[in-house]
C-alpha cells in the first residue's frame, strides 16, 4: 500500500467534500439533499402540470369530463359501488378477490370472524359503541402493489366522539367527523368555545391500521375521508344544521337530547368505504431503519411475505396524544415483498459446529439502577469456549436485497453461568461470506430462547451493487462467528478507560465508544447452500 | 441537545475521513457530498430522537448507512457505469506510477494543479496518493480495469510534472 498523505486527505475532506459545510447543514436540520439532480430539473415542469391538473379538477364540469375519459373514476370508487351497481369491467373484476379466496394477496383479510373487538375503553360511551359495533369486509382488489379493502361499518363504530362540556359536566355526543371538521374550518382551531358554556373538542380519529406483531404501525387509512351512505348523509346534514347556530347556547338537557337523537338515528345505518394500502410506500417509507430494504428484510419471512394485522381503531385526543378507545381486528394482510424480485431459500449444508478448545474474554454490559440514576457497567469475564455449539437454521437470498432472515442457534455448555451466556451473546457477531466476499450484518437481533440457548437473526443487505443482479443467485453462504469484547471505553472528551479482566467499569457521563479487537471463531463456521 | 450535538461532532470528526474515502470511491464528487450529508443527517436524526445510546458502534452504522445511500444512488441512476470505460488500456502506462513518493504529492502546488484535472482523475489521484490505496483496490471498487486507473494516474502525473517544470522555467 502507498503511504498516506495528510495534505491530500485534508484537501479531499475540506475542499472536495466541504466538511464544515456538511456539518453545518446536518446540525441546522436542513433537508437531506437529493443526489438525483435530473429530478430537480423536472420540478418546474411537474409544478406546471400539477397546477393545470388542480385547476381542471377544481371545476366540477371539467373534472367530470376528465374522469369520464376513464371508464371509472378510481379503483376504490369501483369497489365501493358494490357488485349490483357496477358496469362490469373485465380487467378490474379479474383483480377482485373475496375474503378467504386462496392464493391471493390479502387472503387472510376477513379471516377474523369472532370477537372482533379486541379492546374497548371502560367509559360507557365506548362500551355502548362496542355493543353496536359491526364490521364487514366485502371484497379486496389488488392493483399491482396497491390493495383496496371494501368495508361496511355498522352501528356507531365509525363515528368520532365529540365532547361537549356543559357547565363543567362533559357529555359525549357522537357527531360525524366530516361535519365536525366543517365546523372547525371557520375558527381554524380544534376547539370552539360556545358562549363560555360549552366547547367542542377535536374529534376522535377513526381508521384502519396495518400493524406488525411488535406494534410497529405501517400505514393507516383515515375513515374521515370516506363517503357516507345517502341516508346517513341526509341525517347528518340535519344534525349539523342544528349545530350551526351562530349563537349556540347548549345546556345539558339540549346536549343530551341531541346525543340521544343522533345515536338513535345512526344505530341502524352503515358506513361503506374502501381503504387502500400501498406496498410501494412501504418500500419507500423510512421506519427508523437505515434503508427501507433493511426494514423489509427484517419483517418479511423467508418466502418474502410481509404479514401485517389490519385493525380498525377509534382514537381520542388526550393530553398526551391520541389514545385508542376501540380496536377491532379485521385479519391479516399479506404483501408479497418478493413479487418483483427473485428469492431463494438457503439450505443448511454443514452439521452443527462445536468449539473444542480455547478461552475468551467476554464483556457483560448492563444498565443498573442505583441512587436514582441509571449507570452503564461493563464487566469482563473469562470463559472456556469448549462446548459452545453453533447451529444453522435457515435463511434466504433475495435478489436486489441480499441475505435475509439468516438464523443461527447458539447453545452454551452446562458449566457456564447465566452471566457468561449473556456476555457471549452480547459479544458475538457474525460475518457472512456469500460466494466468497465477506459482509457484516446490517440488521442483527438476539433472542434468549432457553436457559443456555440464544437465537440470532440477521440480514446482510450491504452487498455491493455488482452483486445485486446476479442472475445465478448465491450458491454458498458461510457464516463465521466473531467475538469482540470491550477493551477500552473511549469517551467523547478523548479519555480512554481500560476494562480489566474480572473488573466492572462504569461509564462516566457523556458519549462513549467501546473499542476492542475482533477474534474469529473459525471452528464455529457454518455453511448454507442454495436449496 | 448540546450533549447530542457534542456527541455528533465527536463522531463526525472521527469518521469523516474514512467516509470521504468510501464516498469518493463510489460516486462523483458532487454526489459523494450529497451522499455523505444524507448519511450524517440520518445518524443525527436517529441520535436526536433516541439518544446517544441508540447506536453502539457509530462508525459501523455510518458506514452501513453510507453504503445503502450509495447502493440506492446507483440503483436509481439506472445502473450507469461509474467510470466511462474508455480505451484507457491503450494509453502508455507509467511503470513507476506506484513509486511516486509521498513528498512528491505533498506540495500545495500539486494540490492546486490537481484542481484542473478531470474530476475522475482527481478522485483516483487522491485515493491513491492521499489515502494510500493500491491501484488494484481502487480499480476493483470502482469496477474498472487496473490499466484504466494506472493510465489516468500516469497522464495526471505527466501533466502535473510538465506544469511544474514550466512554472520553474519561467
Amino acid at each position: 500500500m502507498n503511504e498516506k498523505n495528510e495534505q491530500l486527505m485534508e484537501y479531499a475532506e475540506n475542499e472536495l467534500m466541504n466538511k464544515e459545510g456538511i456539518r453545518k447543514k446536518v446540525l441546522t436540520g436542513l433537508p437531506r439533499r437529493s443526489a438525483f439532480k435530473w429530478q430537480k430539473a423536472l420540478l418546474p415542469i411537474a409544478a406546471c402540470f400539477a397546477a393545470a391538473v388542480i385547476t381542471v379538477f377544481a371545476i366540477p364540469k371539467a373534472r367530470a369530463e376528465v374522469l369520464s375519459w376513464f371508464k371509472t373514476n378510481s379503483l376504490d370508487e369501483y369497489l365501493r359501488r358494490g357488485e349490483g351497481r357496477r358496469t362490469p369491467i373485465e380487467s378490474l373484476d379479474e383483480m377482485i378477490v373475496k375474503p378467504g379466496d386462496k392464493d391471493a394477496w390479502g387472503n387472510e383479510i376477513g379471516s377474523v370472524t369472532d370477537n372482533r373487538v379486541t379492546f374497548a375503553a371502560d367509559e360507557p360511551v365506548w362500551q355502548e359503541i362496542k355493543d353496536d359495533f359491526s364490521i364487514e369486509l366485502g371484497e379486496t382488489l389488488v392493483d399491482g402493489e396497491k390493495m383496496y379493502l371494501a368495508l361496511r361499518l355498522g352501528g356507531l363504530a365509525a363515528l368520532p366522539e365529540l365532547d361537549a362540556a356543559t357547565g363543567g359536566n362533559a357529555t359525549r355526543i357522537p357527531v360525524p367527523q366530516d361535519q365536525v371538521a366543517k365546523l372547525f374550518e371557520d375558527g381554524k382551531t380544534p376547539e370552539i368555545f360556545l358562549n363560555g358554556s360549552a366547547r367542542l373538542w377535536e374529534p376522535a380519529k377513526s381508521g384502519v391500521w396495518l400493524v406488525l406483531d411488535d406494534g410497529t404501525e405501517l400505514e393507516f387509512y383515515d375513515l374521515g375521508s370516506i363517503m357516507y351512505d345517502p341516508a346517513i348523509e341526509e341525517h347528518l346534514r340535519l344534525i349539523a344544521s342544528e349545530f350551526r347556530h351562530d349563537d349556540w347556547m347548549i345546556d345539558e338537557e339540549e346536549c343530551a337530547e341531541i346525543s340521544r337523537r343522533n345515536k338513535a338515528a345512526l344505530k341502524g345505518c352503515a358506513l361503506v368505504g374502501t381503504v387502500k394500502f400501498d406496498l410501494a410506500s412501504l418500500r419507500l417509507v423510512d421506519y427508523g431503519f437505515a434503508d427501507p430494504m433493511e426494514f423489509l428484510s427484517r419483517y418479511a419471512d423467508e418466502n418474502g411475505i410481509l404479514r401485517a394485522k389490519a385493525v380498525y381503531r377509534s382514537r381520542s385526543l388526550a393530553a398526551n396524544g391520541y389514545i385508542t378507545k376501540l380496536e377491532a381486528e379485521l385479519g391479516t394482510a399479506c404483501f408479497d415483498v418478493a413479487a418483483f424480485q427473485r428469492i431463494e431459500k438457503l439450505g443448511v449444508k454443514a452439521e452443527p459446529a462445536e468449539l473444542s478448545s480455547g478461552t475468551a474474554i467476554l464483556s457483560y454490559a448492563e444498565w443498573v439502577e442505583a441512587n436514582g440514576r441509571r449507570n452503564y457497567n461493563v464487566t469482563n469475564l473469562e470463559a472456556e469456549l469448549s462446548g459452545v455449539r453453533f447451529e444453522a437454521l435457515d435463511g434466504a437470498y433475495m435478489n436486489g436485497i441480499g441475505l435475509m432472515n439468516v438464523r443461527v442457534r447458539v447453545t452454551f455448555p452446562d458449566a457456564w453461568s447465566p452471566e457468561q451466556c449473556a456476555a457471549f451473546s452480547q459479544c458475538v457477531g457474525f460475518y457472512a461470506e456469500a460466494d466468497g466476499p465477506r459482509f457484516e450484518p446490517s440488521y442483527f437481533e438476539r433472542e434468549k430462547i432457553g436457559e443456555r440457548e440464544y437465537l440470532f437473526t440477521f440480514a446482510c443487505i450491504n452487498f455491493p451493487y455488482s452483486m445485486y443482479d446476479r442472475a445465478e443467485g448465491i450458491d454458498k453462504v458461510r457464516i463465521v462467528p466473531v467475538l469482540r469484547h470491550v477493551e477500552t471505553m473511549c469517551l467523547s472528551n478523548g479519555e480512554k478507560r481500560a476494562v480489566p479482566l474480572n473488573k466492572t467499569v462504569a461509564k462516566p457521563d457523556g458519549g462513549w465508544f467501546e473499542d476492542g479487537e475482533k477474534t474469529e471463531l473459525t471452528d464455529g463456521a457454518l455453511t448454507f447452500v442454495k436449496k | 441537545m448540546k450533549e447530542i450535538t457534542d456527541y455528533f461532532n465527536t463522531v463526525y470528526d472521527a469518521t469523516f475521513r474514512e467516509l470521504t474515502r468510501l464516498s469518493l470511491l463510489k460516486a462523483p464528487e458532487d454526489d459523494a457530498r450529497d451522499l455523505l450529508q444524507n448519511a450524517y443527517a440520518k445518524f443525527f436524526d436517529l441520535i436526536r430522537r433516541r439518544g446517544k445510546d441508540a447506536v453502539r458502534d457509530p462508525k459501523a452504522y455510518l458506514t452501513t448507512v453510507l453504503k445503502h445511500e450509495i447502493a440506492h444512488f446507483h440503483r436509481s441512476r439506472a445502473r450507469i457505469s461509474l467510470i466511462p470505460l474508455e480505451a484507457a488500456e491503450n494509453e502508455p502506462a507509467d511503470e513507476n506510477v506506484e513509486e511516486l513518493g509521498v513528498s512528491d504529492a505533498a506540495s500545495e502546488e500539486i494540490i492546486s494543479l490537481l484542481k484542473t484535472e478531470p474530476e475522475l482523475t482527481r478522485r483516483i489521484f487522491i485515493l491513491c496518493y492521499g489515502y494510500g490505496m493500491k491501484l488494484g483496490e481502487i480499480a476493483e471498487e470502482m469496477g474498472v480495469t487496473e490499466a484504466a486507473v494506472r493510465s489516468r494516474l500516469a497522464r495526471a502525473r505527466k501533466r502535473i510534472r510538465e506544469q511544474i517544470k514550466e512554472e520553474n522555467e519561467k
